[in-house]
């Protein structure tokens, strides 16, 4: 069976938060594995520290818990909890900056948060790209994140090695995993930092 | 130009990646000079992956936030007591074959075959069906909890040779479905809280 076929049947966070109900701790490994970077990185774009970063991305995955029986079926994870995420990373840094931050407010208004303005459209841009990247099947994303987001920059060679695929298909395989993430992101809204980081011909 | 003329998706890819030689990146820059606006936009998308992948970091919280997270999920969706591991029992099996060491087979192009599995936790119901004309199966199941099974939603694991091929939940029925198949000899294994199912070679053939 193809890796593809293999994730049809798991893919959608409907079937995870089932499992997870059930007490099934591999897929609550498995949510893990598909949303815990979204939700650090939310708060790193923001630019808390890592220890910072780690506390809201305990917290957020502990509301998480604390709601799976309330939440709806069909609910899409990766929003709620960018949503969650956001809120305690601003309640953070409100700490941190010791200053009211009002969620509702424009950001780029307060002039007392210097830098954030910045951050939110990191964060935009991050939340952008992980809605893509969690549209994948997970094949696809951990492919794109090793090739692009790996710190460490491994080469082709490494990534096929680590992902047991031939080295030669590496290329048209992320070629086709980003033009399927482009056609999920059809209907997406284009974070505003977009047009400032590349305006549009 | 005509649209077939028009650079690829993956043609664009590698070249704003500087992957490709001088010739035909040369080639892909004259024809995108005239390219159509589809064309055009997959441009923009990939300089804005481009762009934007550069200015955000994706990185792994510390690994002690998931140790932290898996031990909250532990205890609070899975109750104290002895984790209990069951051996289902085939008790029906529509092709009514005799039954030997443990290896079922479920098979039989088009035709649907029933089989009831039972423990002291559950009931579970398998109805194996291949696909023509490529003779993959799709295997449904519904699970009916015994008891004082509180559980009402189990997850279903797949898998052959030790490794894992598919992961379904059930409905609110009960009910799931693996679908595409190939033939081949699986396991399944039926999980709630603080019990799982084994249903030991399951054997799909054409």
């Amino acid at each position: 069976m193809s890796q593809t076929a293999r994730n049809d049947t798991f893919k959608t966070d409907r079937d995870l938060i089932r499992a997870c109900r059930a007490g099934d701790a591999r897929a609550w490994e498995r949510l893990l594995n598909k949303y815990e970077r979204l939700v650090f990185s939310i708060s790193l774009n923001y630019g808390l520290t890592t220890d910072d970063a780690a506390d809201v991305t305990q917290i957020t995955f502990t509301i998480l818990l604390q709601n799976l029986d309330t939440l709806p079926d069909d609910i899409r994870l990766s929003p709620w909890l960018a949503t969650v995420a956001r809120r305690h990373t601003w309640r953070l840094l409100a700490q941190n900056r010791r200053e009211a931050v009002n969620p509702d407010e424009d950001l780029a208004g307060n002039e007392a948060l210097g830098g954030i303005v910045d951050n939110r459209e990191r964060q935009e841009l991050a939340e952008w790209l992980y809605q893509g990247l969690s549209l994948l099947d997970e094949r696809c994303r951990q492919l794109l994140l090793a090739l692009y987001f790996d710190a460490e920059g491994p080469s082709y060679a490494e990534v096929a090695d680590h992902m047991k695929m031939p080295i030669g298909s590496i290329g048209p395989t992320r070629a086709r995993c980003l033009e399927q993430m482009r056609q999920s992101l059809h209907t997406a809204e284009l974070p505003a930092a977009a047009h400032r980081l590349h305006p549009l011909a | 130009m005509n649209e077939s003329n028009a650079p690829r998706f993956s043609e664009l890819l590698d070249w704003l990646e500087g992957r490709l030689p001088p010739d035909k990146a040369r080639d892909v820059a004259e024809r995108l000079q005239t390219a159509d606006a589809a064309t055009q936009a997959d441009l923009d998308w990939l300089r804005l992956f481009q762009q934007a992948r550069q200015s955000v970091q994706f990185a792994s919280p510390p690994p002690s936030v998931r140790e932290t997270l898996i031990q909250r999920f532990a205890e609070a969706r899975q109750p104290p007591g002895f984790f209990q591991r069951l051996l289902a029992n085939l008790t029906f099996d529509s092709h009514a074959q005799p039954v030997t060491a443990g290896l079922r087979s479920a098979s039989g192009e088009g035709q649907k075959r029933q089989l009831i599995y039972t423990t002291k936790a559950a009931e579970i119901a398998l109805t194996v069906q291949s696909i023509l004309p490529d003779k993959n199966f799709i295997v449904t199941g519904q699970i009916f909890p015994m008891g004082d099974t509180s559980t009402h939603t189990f997850s279903i694991q797949l898998l052959r040779d030790v490794w894992e091929v598919a992961l379904a939940a059930t409905d609110e029925l009960g009910e799931f479905t693996f679908s595409d198949l190939p033939a081949g000899e699986y396991d399944m294994v039926v999980s709630a809280g603080q019990y799982e199912v084994v249903i030991p070679s399951l054997l799909l053939r054409p």
